[in-house]
């Protein structure tokens, strides 16, 4: 086992503790947080004060994996390229230029008709009015 | 310096070095999250170019998102089926479809261009293996359950938008739209609950996916991909293999990271890097039969050829093109980010909103309860322990709902939209209220100006709420009086006196809308005593 291995292993215990870490704290905020929501329906599940507290804790070991990260991408820790097996049977795909430009066209002027009748039957002001408004539900905040 | 370290340092240099290709990544995810001043500002833009959808997996709620997400966008028309047809949304994603299938993958997607930075990281990696190959076909599952499925049959079913796959899994929404609108957003935190710590978990075990799994997202996971994968064998631009030059050696499907059993087929992500490989130089990059990236060939490797007289043009006309496009982004982040000119005068002459409320305005129209008992002397503002300006609104049954006849009542304002799932959820708990605390209660339900052709009043005359709903004005009078933007929804509370106890955007339940009423009706009680 070269010392590239060893780094490499290192690094991959740290992104893996780093994301357990970040996980259990979000999961530990959410249940502290539900407790106190239960007894006052009125309290917020996640506060910028635990977030901030949690963060803290896990701060220092996310600056020591992207500080070995990046030190691994600039010695060049990792760059060894993977050749895999083929296991094909072929590797070329023989198309039909004639049947390809037929479907292609055909395609193309469904996409146009669509687009058109989609602007008139309102579907383009639907498309403007949910990505002008935040649907909080659709972005994970709730 | 010696040649040995001349060299390394040259052949370092051309490590880090991006090639076109990263730099179209960087260059698309730069154009398609052009309103840079929303990631300060904690605001998403309301740009017409919304109405666009852009090819890659770009959250539309992203605060610098300036087009629609294409993903978002059909489940969205999915979820509106019952109403029209999704032809736009149809339409275009035929119309990307055709012309770059999964190229969009490879070169012009945000999320792609994150997982590969991650997968830069130096740790141990998963191999490509009959077991990625299978979860490969994964993402046709999620496309067809959480992107059509869903989404459909909610919309047909319970007349609800459920974008699902926004809702379970997209790692984008809660990268993108969720922590880019937090850190400007504090009251957000108000918010978050169980989908965001399911979400938060998912995106951060996908990261981890990624850093050790080539592109895990992408080949397992992304409904886009899926999409554009069924047009792979027709797409104009993308990568071609010169039949007549390849050697069937199989060097470039043995080179690739991504689960494809040949060149070009449904799991291609068309990034060109076989052409590094291919040493017959059978593969290009072309749009239709024009070629875009010619094949390495021996002599190039070499460096002891020159380049032909079309490839000189070619490269002119790619300085040109590359010309062209940093002006349209320069234009883009210019358009986007220039500050909002606030006119005074405007705001002034909106129809019906009266600002500020003082007290030696209190009219003739002002019921008698205002001026004997409920008389506030509180500023006026939306924030709580305030009172909210004056303002008058017509509602869809032809009545006119006006806040100052509202006191000595405890006053629910909702902000909706018929597009936010979790709006539509909530109403009937407003309903319910309404009728429970009828008399003692105004409630007012109001949409955003931004409404879809012939929607709200439909939507709600089917349901038969019981209390009455208005759509804000153009110039959004309620909205501006109450401090609502752009996250639904948004619950206002006063207490008989007219000020705010209560104003956040947020999803309500019955039991919260239960304490808000009691703390709203005591607060005055208990001034009183």
């Amino acid at each position: 086992m070269t010392g590239k291995h060893v780094y490499q292993i290192l690094l991959s215990l740290l992104c893996i503790l780093l994301a357990v870490l970040i996980c259990s704290a979000a999961v530990g905020i959410y249940r502290e947080g539900s407790r106190r929501k239960e007894e006052h329906p009125l309290e917020t599940v996640f506060t910028k004060e635990a977030v901030e507290d949690a963060s803290a804790h896990i701060a220092p070991l996310l600056i020591v994996t992207a500080v070995m990260a990046g030190g691994g991408i600039l010695i060049g820790v990792g760059d060894e390229r993977k050749v895999y097996p083929s296991g094909m049977k072929r590797n070329v795909r023989k198309d039909r230029q004639v049947s390809q430009t037929i479907v292609r066209a055909v395609l193309l002027t469904a996409a146009v008709v669509c687009i058109i009748a989609g602007i008139f039957n309102g579907g383009m002001q639907d498309v403007f009015v949910k990505a002008a408004n935040i649907c909080s539900e659709c972005i994970g905040l709730g | 310096m010696n040649d040995k370290d001349n060299m390394n340092t040259s052949s370092r240099r051309q490590r880090f070095r991006p090639g076109t290709r990263r730099l179209i990544q960087l260059y698309s995810a730069l154009l398609y999250n052009a309103h840079l001043r929303g990631f300060l500002e904690g605001t998403i833009s309301t740009s017409e170019t919304k109405a666009v959808c852009v090819p890659g997996l770009n959250c539309y709620s992203c605060p610098g998102a300036v087009g629609a997400c294409p993903l978002g966008s059909l489940q969205n028309a999915m979820a509106s089926s019952g109403h029209r047809a999704g032809w736009y949304v149809i339409g275009i994603l035929l119309l990307y479809g055709v012309i770059l299938g999964r190229t969009v993958c490879g070169w012009l997607c945000p999320f792609g261009l994150i997982q590969e930075l991650l997968h830069k990281i130096p740790v141990p990696k998963i191999p490509r293996s009959r077991i990625t190959r299978a979860l490969s076909w994964l993402k046709y599952a999620i496309l067809a359950v959480f992107v059509i499925a869903v989404p459909l049959w909610y919309g047909i079913t319970h007349d609800m938008p459920l974008p699902a796959f926004c809702k379970y899994i997209c790692p984008a929404g809660t990268f993108e739209g969720a922590m880019g609108l937090l850190p400007a957003n504090p009251s957000f935190y108000g918010m978050l609950g169980l989908i965001f710590t399911r979400k938060f978990v998912i995106m951060t075990v996908i990261a981890l996916l990624c850093i050790f799994c080539y592109r895990s997202f992408c080949r397992f996971l992304c409904p886009l991909g899926a999409i554009y994968g069924l047009f792979n064998r027709f797409n104009v631009i993308g990568v071609r293999v010169d039949t007549g030059l390849c050697n069937h050696c199989g060097a470039c499907v043995r080179s690739c990271e991504m689960d494809v059993r040949c060149v070009g087929d449904h799991e291609c992500i068309q990034c060109g890097k076989c052409m590094d490989i291919c040493r017959q130089g059978a593969i290009s990059i072309k749009a239709g039969s024009f070629t875009l990236k010619a094949p390495v060939r021996d002599c190039d490797r070499n460096s002891d050829c020159k380049g032909t007289g079309t490839q000189a043009k070619w490269r002119k006309t790619r300085r040109i093109l590359w010309g062209i496009a940093l002006a349209a982004l320069a234009f883009a982040l210019v358009r986007f980010n220039l500050p909002k000119q606030n006119n005074p005068a405007e705001k002034t002459s909106v129809g019906t909103v009266f600002i500020p409320a003082t007290e030696d305005e209190t009219t003739e129209n002002e019921s008698a309860a205002v001026q004997d008992n409920f008389e506030s002397t509180a500023s006026v503002g939306n924030e709580p322990g305030q009172q909210l300006p004056d303002f008058t609104i017509t509602c869809y049954d032809g009545s006119d709902f006006h806040l100052a006849d509202t006191r000595g009542k405890v006053t629910f304002i909702n902000l909706w939209a018929t597009c936010c799932a979790p709006c539509v959820k909530e109403l009937p708990y407003f309903s319910d209220l309404y009728q429970k605390y009828e008399g003692d209660i105004a409630v007012l339900a109001v949409h955003s100006s931004l409404v879809a052709k012939d929607d709200p009043e439909e939507f709600t005359a089917d349901n038969g709420y019981a209390m009455p709903f208005a759509t804000d004005t153009k110039e959004n009078t309620v909205f501006e009086a109450v401090g609502g933007g752009s996250t639904l929804p948004q619950t206002i509370v006063l207490n008989r006196r007219g000020e705010v106890i209560y104003n956040e955007v947020k999803s309500v339940t019955p039991e919260m809308l239960e304490s808000l009423y009691q703390e709203a009706s005591q607060s005055v009680t208990a001034a009183k005593q």
